[in-house]
């Protein structure tokens, strides 16, 4: 396992986001996780970060059988876990070219494969811009993926990387992942993984699933393999989604 | 001695005056060094001065400046134009030079402000003068360097920059020491921008922690003119107080005063700024970025005051602190004197954000890389309305700094 995490139990300013999450992620594996809003997903990634906003009261993670539970984010980064954040911070000021530069050499990323990355998410010219003041909510996007990528993961977790996004960025966006997954950039093809979190599905025109989580209330009730699980709730919402689950509960608890 | 009795005399009248503002001090404990050096240029330095004046990112080969002045402690070492219709001269040379000077010296600040006004007036020996000539506009700096070498020693000095109408002119000034000096720094600096002209004055301090700076600014804006002053204190020293003063007396003239500051270590600083809105459709805005650090406690003032109708005037001061002992205040103050101005505040002083540092942290940058990333964003975004030339020049040296943080 690339990821697993154990009965997690995390909190945000005193409020119980996550109860007792477990889900694992494979070597080479497409992880879709959905889920209603405000269901913890976007707090699942965060904790695995290291994010000190979202303390955890319960549980371990392990990333490659190392126990990261307690590891400074940077440390966890070092080890190969990057993540595109859903909603991430401007920083007034920050030129973010420096960022991408300071980015790639942190993690010995090439020249040429910064300016083809860059090229391929049609980035170049946001490159002088204060990092994220005044970009829109498809660039945001693009530039998080960026990043990302130049970390050269292992492990890449995205949050809502389709969200706001348009049909043509969004196929940018999917040959830039594919091609990393293929073992594009710096490393040789080392195995990665993918954990995905996603409202829409579109991302899965261009990234097979091979499972799917679904979330609510902080915990995880369903998963199985990524095309059913995805095309059921596109279909027909958590509803049907929460029937089943609280027959499962009931079978368990009666 | 080039002062005239009457000037003397008020002078002496307000040697004991206490500041308005900030910490009062002791002048006489502090004695004036003439020993300092000549030089045929910024190249014939000794090395180690050199690197100091390089330090703040001063030109030595004057390469990318029109003009250069350097007064070392009391003595000038050197002033220099390259540049027909810019004039850097010493203060003593333009006074015997330029008839006309004597008609602006000692206007815009007056001499018996308080104690500093006064040892300045009374010990004055060194200052720069830059004249742009009717007409000139420039793009490339005159760059001016105030460095104090003996312990214990006063530093006076009387600059007066003028812009005649229609020029533009940007001066930059770096105010330093050596490492073992530690002193008094009473600066008078008057500004004249004429009809139409622009002045752009960016200055940076970069002090050693004993020494005391007391600047005293007065700028007069004349109809169309701009001002626009960059006042950067890098390494602030025990103590600084500034509070320049700009009058807009010709009608749609306007001030835009921006003080960026990275306190540190036990500092006080009191710097502000006062914009007087004296004529019609004249409009002010003053700025100023803080970034309280270790024990450092910083007070920033702004004063903005509409005497006509029609005048607009703007303040606004963004303070982060990134240390748990640091203090910063924040003092605006809106003063309207006739019905129908338009004035109002922002501030926002708080705890550096800690979304922001995480998520440079989840980039792979430590805890402390991710903090001087955010703070040289946020100074650095400060800087507005400079020639591209001096905008690289602050921005070189507020990297500098924090990276030797
Ligand atoms: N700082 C906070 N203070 C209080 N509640 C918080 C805080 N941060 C998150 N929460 C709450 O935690 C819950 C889970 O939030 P999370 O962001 O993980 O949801 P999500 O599944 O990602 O939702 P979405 O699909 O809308 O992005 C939400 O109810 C949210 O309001
Ligand atoms: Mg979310």
């Amino acid at each position: 396992m690339i990821l697993e995490v154990r009965d997690l139990h995390v909190e945000v300013s005193g409020k119980r986001v996550l109860n007792g999450v477990s889900l694992s992620v494979g070597y080479g594996e497409t992880i879709f996780l959905l889920g209603p809003n405000g269901s913890g997903k976007t707090s699942l990634i965060q904790a695995i970060l290291g994010n000190p906003s979202y303390r955890i009261v319960s549980g371990r993670i392990f990333f490659r059988g190392t126990d990261i539970t307690g590891l400074e984010p940077e440390d966890r980064v070092k080890l190969g876990i990057a993540a595109s954040f859903q909603m991430p911070p401007k920083i007034r000021g920050l030129k973010a070219g420096y960022l991408v530069e300071e980015v790639a050499s942190r993690f010995g990323v090439s020249d040429e494969y910064v300016e083809k990355l860059v090229s391929l998410l049609r980035l170049e010219k946001f490159m002088d811009r204060e990092l994220y003041v005044g970009f829109s909510g498809g660039e945001v996007k693009r530039f998080e993926l960026l990043l990302t990528l130049l970390q050269n993961p292992r492990l890449v977790l995205l949050d809502e990387p389709d969200s706001g996004v348009d049909v043509e960025n969004l196929a940018i966006m999917g040959e830039a992942l594919n091609r990393f997954l293929q073992g594009d950039g710096q490393l040789v093809s080392t195995r990665r993984a993918v954990l995905i979190i996603t409202h829409v599905g579109a991302i899965a025109k261009y990234l097979k699933p091979s499972r799917a989580y679904v979330m609510m209330n902080g915990e995880i009730f369903c998963y199985g393999k990524g095309e059913d699980v995805v095309s059921q709730i596109l279909e027909s919402g958590f509803e049907k989604c929460k029937a089943c689950f609280e027959k499962a509960r009931r079978r368990v608890w009666f | 001695m080039v002062l005239t009795d009457e000037l003397k005399r008020r002078a002496e009248k307000a040697l004991d005056k206490p500041p308005r503002y900030g910490l009062d001090l002791e002048t006489s404990e502090f004695t004036p060094d003439y020993t300092g050096l000549e030089a045929e240029s910024l190249r014939d330095l000794s090395e180690r001065l050199r690197n100091i004046v390089k330090s703040i990112g001063l030109d030595t080969g004057e390469k990318s400046v029109l003009g250069s002045y350097l007064q070392v402690d009391q003595r000038v070492a050197y002033s220099r134009s390259h540049k027909k219709g810019v004039k850097v001269l010493s203060l003593k040379e333009a006074l015997k030079s330029l008839d006309w000077l004597r008609g602006l010296y000692w206007k815009a600040v007056p001499v018996d402000l308080d104690k500093f006004t006064a040892v300045a007036a009374l010990y004055e020996e060194g200052g720069y003068v830059v004249v742009a000539e009717k007409g000139v506009k420039t793009e490339m700096p005159v760059q001016t360097c105030l460095l104090m070498k003996s312990p214990r020693s006063l530093q006076t000095t009387h600059n007066i920059v003028v812009a005649e109408e229609g020029s533009t002119l940007h001066v930059i000034t770096g105010c330093t020491q050596a490492p073992e000096s530690f002193g008094l720094h009473a600066g008078i600096s008057e500004f004249y921008v004429g009809r139409n002209a622009t002045v752009t004055f960016t200055m940076i301090h970069s002090w050693s922690r004993g020494s005391h700076i007391r600047p005293r600014t007065g700028v007069i804006v004349k109809e169309g003119g701009r001002f626009i002053s960059n006042y950067v204190v890098l390494k602030p020293a025990n103590t600084i107080q500034a509070y320049p003063v700009v009058r807009l007396i010709g009608k749609e003239s306007s001030a835009l005063t921006t003080s960026i500051l990275l306190a540190s270590g036990s500092s006080k600083m009191d710097i502000g700024s006062c914009i007087r809105l004296e004529a019609p459709q004249t409009s002010g805005e003053a700025v100023s970025k803080v970034v309280g650090g270790d024990s450092s406690e910083t007070v920033v003032r702004s004063r903005i005051v509409g005497f006509m109708d029609g005048v607009r005037g703007h303040t606004e001061c963004n303070g982060i602190l990134v240390s748990e002992k640091a203090v910063i205040s924040a003092i605006p103050e809106l003063v309207a004197k006739a019905k129908d101005v338009e004035l109002t505040h922002e501030a926002a002083i708080g705890r550096i954000s800690e979304e922001e540092v995480f998520y440079l942290q989840a980039r792979g940058f430590t805890e402390e890389e991710a903090v001087s990333m955010i703070v040289r964003g946020f100074l650095e975004s400060g800087i507005v309305g400079l020639p591209k030339a001096v905008e690289e020049y602050l921005k070189k040296a507020i990297r500098e700094t924090i990276t030797a943080l």
